[in-house]
């Protein structure tokens, strides 16, 4: 149940209102794209302004001849690694950690009574890097070669003390007995006191 | 930024305007209106260029303060802008009855075709004949209406009568005019139509001249009615009970010439600023034997319409289309 609607409006009215209404929507349709414009104007014209400082950046790197290049740089500095390194290998060669007279003090520290070295080589052997020794001696008795044999297998720097050779033989009209010990020096042991020695790593003397 | 706002929602929100020559009235429906958004009464408007400047200022400030700029608007004229009779005419076409109806208004009311604005209502038919309301109104006047609300910044959606618009809400909302046959009542300042309808149709209608004018003392002031066809009523210096006997009298002979002696409605539903009036109720009911009821708008379901009594029936059954409209919307 409704009752019709009789509209009195006249049509010129109506048409002015349906111009006005589509003025209107014709304006707020135009603002949007407006400001749909400027956004997108304004995020165009950022991206333009860092391409342009990307591509001027770039411009100069290139332009500058007095410059090296980044890779030149690098393969300089690779070069004075690598030289830097043979230095050091040399160094190394030259210069043992330890010096010869530190292991013949300690080793002539060692020597009990009655007993003399007749001969002491010292040989640098590189793999691995350590002092090869050789002692040549003899003693007044089998007990002195005996405690200078014990006495150097128990210094923590001198690895593999073997008795090579051991013979008794006359010297100067006297009974001695002949020997040959052989044993090894590593290159980072370190020196305390002369004629005492330590392992760098081991901590102990 | 507001005139944006109600373009986009303007689905939602409109303004009701009722204009007549003692007073107007203003309403906002629906959208998001604040506190200003409120009823409002407005001067009264002749719809003349020098009688309409009050009315007009008066809505371009309640536009402007309620923020109802770029809404639509319903506007609900005064019967007295209007000329209304019934007439009957041989069974024939929409057209051809469109076409007789407009020149038997031009013949009966003595108007100018090219200065009028002319509308008819088919009434249902009866022994080969068709039963027509007519009803025609001045293009000056109803031109004036819209520029009003234009200048006002709203956009006139329609015009009508507002005694069919209190009709229409009536029938719509109010219970009691939930039967077939009923009749409604709307009285303004010197008109009263009264109108009868059958399941929905209008069957027929009838304008009675005469002050009907609350807002007076109480004293019958002598009135020429200005529409040909209204019936003048003596005016009588008398108490309210007896000014409103007239009336009551009036409304049961156009009853009882519309309706016949075989049917009945079965209720008279009162709207307008009159209808307030206790005495009215009971004369109109008692000389006429129907169940008599005022209209309360208040109780309406219309969405954010906050305004109640039966004054602002017309305005508020103007919107009743946009209403059933959204209900239908939403049903879907």
């Amino acid at each position: 149940m409704s009752v019709p609607e009789i509209n009195f409006l006249p049509t010129a009215v109506v048409r002015e209102v349906r111009t006005r209404r589509s003025r209107r929507r014709t304006s707020l349709l135009g603002l949007l794209l407006l400001a749909l414009s400027l956004g997108v104007g304004a995020h165009s014209w950022n991206s333009a302004r860092k391409a342009e400082a990307a591509r001027t950046v770039t411009t100069q790197l290139a332009s500058r001849a007095d410059t090296p290049a980044l890779q030149e740089v690098i393969d300089r500095l690779a070069s004075d690694q690598s030289e830097l390194e043979r230095a050091l290998r040399v160094t190394d060669g030259l210069v043992p950690a330890i010096s010869t007279a530190s292991v013949v003090a300690t080793v002539t520290h060692m020597l009990p009574e009655e007993t003399m070295l007749s001969g002491f080589r010292i040989e640098t052997e590189d793999s691995p890097r350590q002092l090869q020794v050789l002692l040549k001696g003899c003693a007044a008795s089998g007990k002195a070669l005996g405690e200078f044999e014990r006495r150097l297998a128990a210094c923590p720097a001198f690895t593999g003390v073997t008795m090579s050779e051991r013979k008794a033989t006359e010297s100067m009209g006297t009974r001695v007995e002949a020997f040959t010990v052989s044993f090894q020096v590593p290159l980072d042991v370190q020196v305390r006191a002369p004629g005492v020695m330590r392992m760098a790593m081991g901590g102990v003397q | 930024m507001k005139v944006w706002n109600n373009i986009l929602t303007q689905r939602t929100g409109l303004v009701a305007l009722e204009l007549d020559t003692v007073a107007g009235r203003v309403a906002l429906v629906g959208g998001r209106g604040g506190d200003a958004s409120g009823p409002s009464n407005l001067p009264g408007c002749d719809l003349e260029a020098a009688g309409s400047a009050a009315c007009r200022e008066a809505l371009v400030e309640w536009v402007r303060a309620s923020g109802a700029a770029g809404l639509r608007c319903r506007i609900a004229l005064g019967a007295s802008f209007f000329r209304c009779d019934s007439t009957t005419l041989p069974n024939m076409s929409d057209e051809e009855l469109a076409s007789s109806a407009r020149f038997e208004a031009i013949d009966r009311f003595g108007l100018d075709e090219s200065q009028s604005v002319i509308q008819h209502i088919a009434m249902g038919s009866s022994a080969g004949r068709r039963h027509v309301a007519l009803l025609a109104a001045r293009s000056d006047q109803v031109r004036r209406a819209a520029e009003i609300t234009l200048e006002a910044g709203l956009l006139p959606e329609s015009i009508e009568h507002s005694a069919l618009t209190a009709a229409r809400g009536a029938l719509r909302w109010e219970s009691a005019m939930a039967g077939e046959f009923v009749s409604a009542l709307h009285i303004e300042s010197s008109v009263a139509t009264l109108s009868v309808w059958r399941a929905g149709s209008l069957v027929a209608v009838r304008t009675m001249a005469g002050d009907w004018n609350v807002s007076s003392n109480g004293k019958l002031q002598a009135q020429e009615p200005e529409a040909l066809d209204a019936i003048p009523l003596e005016p009588v210096a008398a108490p309210c009970s007896w000014r409103w006997s007239a009336l009551a009298e009036e409304t049961l002979r156009a009853l009882r010439q519309s309706c016949g002696e075989s049917s009945w409605p079965s209720c008279l539903a009162i709207s307008g600023g009159a209808a307030a009036e206790p005495e009215l109720i009971r004369a109109v009911g008692g000389v006429c034997g129907v169940p008599t009821v005022a209209v309360e708008c208040g109780q309406w379901k219309l969405s954010g319409l906050r305004c109640t009594g039966p004054s602002w029936a017309s305005l508020a059954g103007s919107v009743v289309v946009d209403s059933a409209a959204t209900q239908e919307r939403r049903a879907a």
